[in-house]
């Protein structure tokens, strides 16, 4: 089976080959049928990868240890649940799924464009294909996942006992659902600018593929965050570690290309900019796999020290180079058709919106590389550690919030005055009234007051926002308050959507808010029976009890939770030692609710069964993975088809509508 | 933050003292003292010949054993111990082949 695999991935990558040579000599030909050529290649492409995808899985789940692959990430003792994780556990499984998941993006872009534009689909093939080879060639001259080991071993090392956890199955996938699903856009970007189709065509063709990258991204960061929250046991979700910034940058600026490429639709400016973001977003996504695979910088992650650092970095200097000079060439056709006219319009608080995100990745981007540019430029390491990071992104990202708010309601071109008011007079209202409220409640923390002010008065602008369309439709076509709420979501879904994910952003906020700024941390050390108070929480530690599984032995300790002598809950943190590894693993137990989570860790216990416990009262938490829940829905809305027909012209439609019905109001 | 070897600790010992600085190096086979009561954890930093010995405060990590890398962060005091505000080890990352560290 894994002669195939390994065969599989060769023939793959003479087939990516191929449909780069033949689709570009097709192009200076002039030979549509070299092109469709290649683009059977590219389904090729993606046939092949397929199968040396299920010669991996296949060696997976039989125990095929002559695999140095299968040896080195599973055994038999491992759950087939992550038996067939481990395909994504180690770094040449991992590149495969990369591969394979571009082999389907590919596959899907060819099928998706067999009669619609046409002219760019050459480069767009050349661009996927292009990247696919670079894979290919890691795989098969660098990292053969198929490589056999001189004798088998008996049992494989297994997957690393952290590492088995539900949340860390599915956030690998998802982060690189989102890293490679940016090599879409960018293809299509590239498309553009070779063949001189510069209209708004190719962007309107990628907006779902943006979204859908953007929004796996995004879900793959969240998800890698609560890893570290309830596996990591330090009591955080985030360190500005460098694999946590390498995934960050290219969603800050994916997020801005989402912004200004409405501004390019609706107005037809900032058509370079859109250009440069989106190569910049793609670079990022490179550079955010070369960084956790060159070993590079030194970060808490152990970054394996392989041979593929020349690969990317050859391939990035490629692309920029490529989409760097095809982007001069074209710059007399990149025009913007308007102008900026006043610094207080829709267009202006749009472009401040990508100078905060553009700003905010620079600064990452800066951090984390601090410790390179330092030493080649003074000889000595100098690292930047999170209050850096906190210090420079904290007024940046309230910054953004704000404008979160601003944005989608403020007028085009020049905001009058009238317009202002109605717009901003009773979230501003809102916030305020809340805000002096937390005040006197002893909220006194400045600037989870200015960050709290802030969420509220963008959650007001929503409100207004909703508030308006559903009294305008009822107004039109009656109904009741949920009837109208569905149709106006129903009619303009991009609109509503990006409200939604814009809600979903306050929540994070606000998670984020409360639990830095109000996080208590306490180590108790207690006998059985002796209690301790942490915040409002008395903790009694009850009794250790240990328990042998087949894989592991554990010791867990009880603890009774109480309030106000209020019994609450039991909570039951856990030592493990995994045989295997023969590594201790900490278990965290949770309490969350809506208001404070509590978090407790057993630190160690000593023979006498004394123990000492961390504990923390992380305060609003629930609501980040709440907030990602809901931009989630927002942006699945944003995503959905619409089912009306007359293809381009119903966006202008659409935003018609819109127009007349926030009109309809005013009068 | 100066980011610094063990070595490069070694050598500049005297006007380091009392400056923030973070460390890369391995755990040496020189006893780990871990006081489970007061969440002290002291063991000895190498890399190479060169040797700091280290003081943390804080919760011993789970991957934290004799040879493993690690990066700490905090200040060396005048007797010549590191003053460790954070210790971080090697994460389990995923990319990591597991290859066990003998030494």
């Amino acid at each position: 089976m894994h002669d195939i695999g390994g065969a599989a991935l060769k023939f793959a990558f003479v087939t990516a080959l191929y449909a780069v040579g033949i689709v570009l000599l097709g192009v200076w030909r002039r030979r549509p049928e070299m092109v469709r050529s290649a683009e059977r290649a590219t389904y090729g492409v993606f046939g092949l990868v397929t199968i040396a995808m299920v010669a991996m899985l296949y060696a997976l789940l039989a125990h095929d240890f002559r695999l140095q692959y299968v040896a080195s990430v599973s055994s038999r003792a491992m759950p087939t649940f992550y038996v067939i994780a481990a395909l994504w556990g180690g770094q040449e499984g991992s590149m495969l799924l990369w591969l394979w998941l571009l082999a389907m993006y590919s596959a899907l872009v060819v099928g998706q464009n067999r009669y619609r534009n046409r002219e760019l689909m050459p480069y767009v093939i050349a661009t996927l294909m292009t990247t696919a080879l670079l894979f290919l060639a890691m795989l098969v001259i660098a990292e053969d996942p198929f490589r056999q080991l001189p004798h088998e071993p008996r049992d494989g090392q297994g997957l690393n006992p952290l590492l088995q956890n539900p949340l860390m199955v599915i956030h690998p996938p998802n982060l690189y659902l989102g890293f490679v699903g940016f090599a879409v856009p960018f293809a299509f970007a590239i498309g553009a600018l070779a063949s001189g189709r510069l209209d708004t065509q190719w962007i309107r063709s990628i907006r779902r593929w943006t979204l859908v990258a953007w929004l796996f991204l995004g879900v793959g960061i969240l998800l890698g965050g609560q890893w570290a929250y309830v596996e990591l046991g330090w009591g955080g979700y985030w360190a500005w570690d460098p694999v946590e910034n390498a995934s960050f940058m290219p969603w800050l600026t994916g997020t801005a290309f989402l912004h200004s490429v409405m501004i390019q639709e609706k107005k037809g400016m900032l058509k370079v900019w859109n250009m440069a973001l989106i190569i910049l977003t793609y670079a990022l996504s490179i550079f955010g796999t070369f960084l956790t695979r060159s070993g590079v910088i030194s970060s808490v992650h152990a970054f394996a020290q392989s041979s593929l650092g020349p690969y990317f970095l050859l391939y990035l200097g490629g692309i920029l180079v490529v989409a760097v000079t095809l982007l001069v060439k074209r710059l007399p056709q990149l025009r913007s058709d308007h102008r900026l006219e006043s610094v207080i319009s829709r267009e202006s608080s749009f472009l401040f919106n990508n100078l905060f995100l553009v700003g905010i990745m620079f600064a990452v981007l800066w951090g984390t590389m601090f410790p390179i540019i330092s030493e080649a430029v003074r000889g000595v390491k100098i690292s930047v550690a999170a209050p850096f990071f906190n210090q420079v992104n904290i007024p940046l990202g309230l910054g953004l919030l704000f404008l979160s708010g601003i944005c989608p309601l403020i007028a085009w071109r020049k905001a009058s005055a009238r317009n202002l008011r109605r717009n901003f007079l009773y979230p501003l209202s809102l916030s305020f009234v809340i805000t002096a409220t937390l005040y006197t409640l002893g909220i006194r923390h400045v600037v989870a007051l200015i960050s709290f002010a802030i969420c509220w008065f963008v959650f007001g602008t929503i409100i207004l926002e909703f508030y308006r369309g559903i009294r305008a439709r009822r107004a039109g076509s009656g109904g009741t308050v949920w009837q109208a709420f569905v149709a106006v979501i129903r009619r303009n879904r991009r609109r509503y959507g990006g409200y939604i994910v814009h809600f979903g952003i306050v929540l994070i906020f606000v998670g984020i808010t409360g639990s830095s700024a109000y996080q208590i941390e306490k180590n108790v050390s207690l006998h059985p029976g002796e209690s301790a108070l942490v915040g409002a929480f008395t903790i009694q530690y009850d009794d250790l009890t240990r328990v042998l599984e087949p894989t592991h032995e554990a010791f867990i300790a009880k603890l009774a939770v109480s309030r106000h002598g209020k019994y609450l809950t039991t909570l039951y943190p856990e030592k493990r030692l995994y045989f295997a590894q023969s590594q201790p693993t900490t278990e965290v137990a949770l309490r969350t609710s809506p208001f404070e989570d509590l978090y407790v860790i057993m630190a160690g216990f000593e023979p006498s069964k004394a123990g000492t416990f961390k504990v923390f009262v992380n305060p609003l938490v629930f609501w980040m993975w709440m907030g990602g829940l809901v931009l989630v829905l927002g942006t699945v809305i944003a995503i959905w088809p619409e089912r009306r027909p007359f293809g381009a012209v119903r966006q202008h439609t659409a935003g018609q509508v819109a127009i007349t019905a926030v009109q309809g109001t005013n009068s | 933050m100066y980011f610094l070897t063990v070595p490069e600790v070694q050598q500049k010992l005297t006007t380091l003292k009392g400056e923030p600085i973070r460390v890369a190096g391995k755990v040496t086979e020189d006893p780990i003292n871990w006081d489970v009561r007061n969440l002290s954890l002291a063991f000895v930093m190498g890399d190479g010949q060169a040797r700091i010995p280290v003081r943390y405060k804080g919760v011993k990590p789970d991957m934290f054993q004799t040879g493993v890398d690690v990066i700490v962060e905090g200040r060396i005091g005048h007797d010549g111990v590191l003053a460790a505000s954070v210790l971080m080890t090697s994460c389990p990352s995923k990319y990591q082949e597991e290859k066990s560290p003998t030494l």
